[in-house]
């Protein structure tokens, strides 16, 4: 049960940063009310579409995908966005995550000999090795949410057609 | 396209290409990794996704390069508008000083040289200013840089403009190199020459469907064998061995590139004159009059 609670809290906070991050990177805002709404309903699906490819034997990979096309329309129908920014900020956001994991989580896993099967049954450590893949999401999410870096300006070529 | 579709469209393929690769690497850095992880497997539809991305890397790259040249082109207008600012500013540093003499010979009574003065002054404005008349933008700051290089040479400037060349159908960096070549050339013979009357001449005007911009240098007088020749890459009055001789090769692909000509004449007396003729965009001519 614990596991289960673990994994939907990381499964929460994942698109929570995608969001926040994403759309920063562009200079897109969006209200914390409708992210934590997304990142709800995300948290469900993901779980939901994990537990039926276990279920099914459907190896993953092709999840990602399904994710990140519901992340979009989720964006474009609860947070009223663009789907062309919406599609930037998901592709933005997905490879800070699997650059994350290719940086900070395999090496370290490589580094410490650990053995995922045994780490991911005991408590807090989903949570410690999915906020170890997610460092450059949140060092993203920090730079363009909070601070407001934008990034990718795409509002310039808005604001020259506008002109 | 619009432009900010384009440029959505751009950001887009290379997002999905770098999260294609960092797939690929890590699938390769757990590949490494001593136990066995749960690794991701594709089917062979995102294989060909991915092919495809690839090629559209090379898309993404000639967009990247045509924004670039724009850009380009945008900082060339950014500098002729400047060169059109600093020969405005240069126009009222004179007029200033024109003014200063008028006043002194009229305090000092010479009211019959003072008029003489405005009129000699009022007419060579006139011409200057005409170049204003000219609508590409790039064209006149050209010249306005060229005939103030030229006049601080003691180079007499003679123009002769009767089009604003509006639909003139060639790129700016193009036109910029012709007249650059051609002018430079007739400033360099000019400085270099003893005559005391050293005269260089700018006509512009339309025929038929064409424009015709003429430039003409006093001096020298070339004989009529070198009429081709003088478009041979290699071949320059200015001496072997100095890197020159390539200018008017340049400027005849450039102009032939356009779908115009050019030649050159030259007459006793009058010196020699390179004429080039482009073609008017006829279509947006017709468009914007109806």
């Amino acid at each position: 049960m614990l596991v289960i609670i673990e994994k939907l809290i990381i499964f929460f906070i994942e698109p929570f940063l995608m969001i926040g991050a994403g759309l920063g990177v562009t200079g897109n805002g969006i209200s914390k009310g409708k992210m934590a709404s997304i990142s709800a309903i995300y948290s469900l699906l993901t779980y939901g579409i994990r537990t039926f490819y276990k279920m099914r034997g459907i190896p993953l990979g092709t999840h990602t995908i399904i994710l990140c096309i519901s992340l979009v329309i989720m964006l474009i129908l609860i947070g009223k966005k663009k789907a062309l920014d919406s599609t930037i900020a998901v592709l933005f956001s997905l490879g800070l995550i699997v650059l994350g994991e290719g940086v900070f989580l395999f090496p370290l896993i490589d580094l410490l000999h650990i053995n995922l099967a045994v780490v991911l049954g005991k408590p807090g450590m989903t949570i410690g090795l999915g906020l170890m893949s997610e460092i450059p999401l949140i060092i993203a999410f920090i730079l363009c949410y909070i601070f407001k870096i934008t990034i990718i300006d795409l509002n310039y070529f808005k604001e020259a057609k506008r002109m | 396209m619009k432009l900010d579709s384009k440029a959505y469209i751009l950001v887009i393929a290379i997002l999905a290409q770098n999260v294609v690769v960092l797939l690929l690497a890590n699938k390769t850095f757990v590949s490494f990794l001593d136990q066995t992880i749960d690794a991701y497997r594709y089917p062979l539809f995102v294989a060909i996704f991915i092919n495809i991305l690839g090629f559209i890397g090379v898309i993404s790259v000639h967009y990247i390069i045509k924004f670039l040249k724009k850009e380009k082109d945008f900082i060339l207008k950014l500098n002729d508008s400047k060169g059109i600012i600093d020969a405005l500013q240069g126009q009222k540093h004179d007029f200033n000083n024109h003014l200063n003499v008028v006043a002194g010979l009229l305090q000092i009574g010479k009211d019959k040289q003072a008029l003489e003065y405005i009129f000699k002054i009022s007419g060579k404005v006139e011409e200057v200013f005409s170049i204003s008349k000219i609508k590409n933008v790039e064209i006149a700051a050209t010249l306005y840089r060229k005939c103030a290089i030229a006049e601080s040479k003691g180079i007499e400037v003679d123009l002769y403009i009767d089009s604003n060349l509006e639909y003139i159908k060639i790129a700016p960096i193009d036109i910029c190199k012709i007249l650059f070549n051609l002018i430079d050339n007739a400033i360099y013979e000019l400085d270099n020459c003893r005559d005391e009357v050293r005269v260089l001449t700018l006509d512009i005007n339309e025929v038929d469907d064409k424009y015709r911009i003429s430039i003409g240098n006093s001096y020298p007088v070339l004989s009529p064998d070198l009429y081709k020749k003088v478009f041979d890459r290699g071949f320059s009055t200015k001496g072997a061995g100095s890197g020159h001789g390539y200018g008017l090769g340049i400027v005849k692909s450039i102009v032939e590139k356009n779908k115009g000509i050019i030649y050159v004449e030259s007459f006793e007396n009058v010196g020699t004159v390179f004429t080039i003729e482009l073609p008017m965009n006829v279509r947006l001519r017709e468009a914007e009059a109806q």
